[in-house]
């Protein structure tokens, strides 16, 4: 079984290099026949890749303990669900996923682009392949997933319990078809250079593939905060440790990537910026593998040093180089169509956005670089507290969300002064209205900026709703649509706009959420015996009575909690401890109570034997809406990208004086 | 992207975008300045004597409490040993309050921040980081320990 793995791998590393090279002899005069060849051995990679894993999933579900990362990731009392996640608990199983994904999306590409883009093709489908190459050459030759050990042990080691949960189950899958989607633009990217077709053809091309890159991304990181918070049991969410900014550095790119390529659509401007943006989003998410899987900089979610680190180095600087000489030596064909006619237009404000969002990918890239890089300057290891990231992100987080509200309203090429007046009046109406409970929250002044997010999230909401207003106004009188039709015709007519919209409404929602949660969170320790009850933050707790138990998977203790405010009695917290066998590894069993203006959250720190409970309790106000905003968001993302009717069906309809409600 | 730059004159773009990456550079600069903390480990703090805030790397020595979870609440905090990673004879005892992280135990990789005072290292509360390695063979391996057949002891205080 493990020979047929091996051998899968092997042959797809071969068909790779023989795409790679069929597909460059393509671009050769007469040799046009050899990119279909070539788009076969994509779909020979994807065949053998996809046997790779299958047979992976094979030696896990069946407990075939003669393979080490079985016998590392996997145990007899597992459940089936964990032994198929368990592929991506090892180094070599997570690289056979991604291996998976950048085959899935290699042989996609195929499929959509049969007629379409042939003079890129060739070198679309070498990039991607090459980067297969590297993949399954690391698989094969340096960490396979089939190594073997012997003597056989009697059972594996299991998976640690803190990655047993939904989210970690999908968590690095998303981030991974995040990360592998943003391959692709970076494929088309360098097709155009190379081939001089530097037209705006592999902009649309990639459109909805970067899109759906940035929603996986966006997914996964939410999910990997919603993980930490519900799993390591410190209360909070995000703490710029080394792994998370590494997810976070290509998302900020890749959103500069997606609103300047408006730009460029539109005016024809930004063109040599968005080729470097599209470069530096793929190797900051190679850049993010290294991270993770080097041991350079110590993390809570280190995955255990390895020796990979040096071959992702090498990849990386190769594709920074190759991509970068390339850029170079095609300057003189990118020049701008236009020029900047005004600081106050559609496209000055996309460039501010940018300039925001790649300085705080830089001021991240730096934080998380520090202790590397004064260690190698000054000999000494200078690591950069959660401080420095925080007093970087408000300011500039705030000034984005400032632009999320301004830049929809604010006219291509130039705005005049009355056009403003009239679209900003509303808006600043409310933004004014807003500061009355914002300063009331921020009573003691020391969470101002807590109330600035507040102001700023009205005036953003009150410019988006504003854009739709207007853009329905302007259907139901000169359309002579009905109301809801209207609406419903901004979303078929112009998916991309206001879907965007959407997501810029489930960003307010988060941004507010962050705010509040940063600015008004409070803690406190309670040590109770059975019957007693203690107080944080105005909430009362009473300890109910502990219960303990045991299974051959874990042990186990919890404490039921008695939730109160002022007399009025709310919830039952059930917080508790698992203490796996396998492993003798503890993991807090957290409990929540939700509600739409804080979280109450208790940690069950231990249980002695005559019943006095140590718990750890967060008031966290309005942590709900981050993940409603993931939510807003994902819906936005994918109104955005749904395929729009035919044009000519679409045609037919507005010929018709159809309704012009959704139908999809 | 400076090739986009026509607006009435090119110098002016140029000065707004310096200013643009100045007050940035001037935001990193000062932010950055108010959270730095030295890396050390074991071998290094013997060395001090003054009162700076480092950041202690090393593993936790053999003999911390079952119950550390629970002592790090008490008035009295918890007390363990960080033993330097490479040069296992060197130690610093720490005093801690806070949060402990569930995969905290004998052996384990940690990081906490705080600063030497009388030869105990004061850990500010709520600092203290496990480096949780997804792998548990080589630590196993390392200790030479098989996999447990019977049930372990529950240990104290859970």
């Amino acid at each position: 079984m493990t020979l047929v793995g091996r051998a899968a791998l092997l042959l797809a590393f071969a068909s790779a290099l023989y795409a790679v090279g069929a597909a460059l002899w393509s671009r050769r005069k007469g040799r046009r026949e050899l990119l279909v060849s070539a788009e076969r051995g994509v779909w020979a990679v994807f065949a053998t890749t996809t046997t790779a894993v299958v047979v992976m999933w094979i030696l896990l579900l069946s407990n075939r303990f003669d393979v080490a990362d079985v016998a590392g990731y996997s145990n007899r009392t597992l459940g089936w669900r964990y032994k198929i996640t368990a592929l991506w608990g090892s180094q070599a199983g997570s690289l056979l996923l991604w291996m998976w994904f950048l085959s899935i999306a290699a042989v996609l590409v195929v499929i959509t682009n049969r007629t379409r883009n042939r003079a890129l093709m060739p070198v679309v489908v070498a990039v991607l392949m090459g980067i297969a190459v590297f993949f399954t050459s690391v698989l094969s030759f340096f960490t396979s997933p089939f190594e073997t050990v012997s003597p056989v042990p009697a059972d594996g080691r299991g998976l640690n319990p803190l990655l047993q949960n939904v989210y970690m189950e999908s968590h690095p899958p998303l981030l991974y078809v995040g990360y592998v989607g943003l391959s692709i633009p970076f494929a088309f990217a360098i097709a155009a250079l190379v081939t001089r077709r530097l037209d705006s053809t592999w902009i649309t091309s990639i459109r909805r593939w970067t899109t759906l890159s940035w929603m996986f991304l966006t997914v996964g990181i939410i999910l990997g905060s919603r993980w930490a918070y519900e799993e390591l049991g410190w209360g909070g969410y995000w703490a710029w440790d080394p792994v998370e900014n590494a997810a976070l550095m290509p998302w900020l790119m890749a959103t500069a990537f997606l609103h300047s390529v408006m730009v460029q659509e539109r005016r024809g401007m930004l063109r040599i910026w968005n080729m470097v943006l599209v470069i530096l989003t793929f190797t900051l998410a190679l850049f993010g593998t290294f991270l993770t899987r080097s041991g350079i900089l110590s993390s809570v979610h280190a995955f255990g040093e390895s020796t990979l680190g040096p071959y992702f180095l090498a990849l990386i600087i190769v594709v920074l180089a190759g991509s970068f000489a390339l850029l170079i030596s095609r300057l003189s064909l990118l020049r701008s169509e236009n020029s900047l006619e005004s600081y106050v237009s559609r496209e000055a404000i996309f460039l501010y956005n940018n300039l925001l969002l790649v300085g705080l990918a830089f001021a991240v890239f730096w934080g998380t670089m520090f202790p590397v890089l004064s260690e190698a300057v000054q000999g000494q290891k200078i690591t950069v507290g959660q401080g420095f990231f925080n007093q970087v992100a408000a300011p500039i987080g705030l000034a984005l969300l400032f632009f999320t509200g301004v830049g929809p309203l604010i006219p291509w090429r130039k705005a005049s002064p009355r056009e403003l007046r009239r679209r900003f009046l509303w808006p600043l109406v409310v933004a004014v209205i807003a500061v009355i409970p914002a300063v009331y929250f921020a009573q003691d002044g020391a969470h101002w900026w807590a109330a600035l997010a507040i102001v700023l999230a009205a005036f953003t909401v009150a410019c988006i709703v504003g854009e739709y207003w207007r853009g329905a106004t302007v259907r139901h009188q000169l359309g002579g649509v009905s109301w809801p039709g209207a609406v419903g015709q901004l979303f078929t007519r112009n998916r991309r706009r206001f879907g965007g919209y959407i997501v810029h409404l489930g960003v307010v929602s988060i941004i507010v959420a962050i705010a509040c949660q940063g600015a008004f969170s409070s803690q406190g320790d309670l040590a109770l015996r059975t019957g007693q009850t203690g107080e944080v933050a105005g909430y009362q707790f009473t300890n109910e009575g502990g219960t303990r138990t045991r299974d051959d998977h874990k042990m186990s203790v919890g404490v039921a909690l008695g939730v109160s405010e002022g007399g009025n009695r709310f919830a039952t917290l059930n917080p508790g401890v698992d203490v796996f066998t396998a492993q003798m590894q503890r993991s807090s069993e957290v409990a929540v109570d939700t509600s739409p203006f804080r979280d109450v959250y208790v940690v069950l720190v231990g249980l002695t034997p005559d019943g006095l409970a140590r718990i750890s309790v967060f008031i966290n106000p309005m942590m709900m809406w981050i993940w409603v905003g993931g939510l807003v968001m994902v819906l936005g993302l994918i109104v955005a990208v749904w395929p729009s009717r035919r044009p000519r069906e679409a045609a037919a309809r507005a010929a018709l004086g159809a309704d012009g409600r959704v139908r999809e | 992207m400076l090739a986009s730059a026509g607006v009435k004159s090119r110098s002016r773009f140029a000065i707004a975008l310096t200013l643009a990456v100045g007050l940035g550079a001037w935001l990193i600069w000062t932010s950055i300045g108010g959270s730095l903390e030295t890396y050390t480990n074991p071998s290094g703090l013997v060395k001090t004597t003054d009162a700076t805030t480092y950041r202690l790397n090393g593993t936790v020595a053999p003999g911390s409490p079952a119950d550390a979870a629970e002592r790090a609440q008490t008035a009295e905090g918890l007390r363990f040993t960080v033993r330097d990673k490479d040069r296992p004879s060197v130690t610093v005892p720490v005093a801690y309050r806070g949060s402990v992280p569930d995969a905290f135990k004998d052996g384990r990789e940690i990081v906490v921040t705080g600063h030497m005072e009388n030869g105990v290292f004061q850990a500010e509360r709520g600092t203290l980081i496990t480096l949780c390695p997804s792998k548990f063979m080589e630590e196993q391996a390392a200790k030479g320990k098989t996999m447990p057949d019977g049930m372990p002891k529950e240990p104290a205080g859970t």
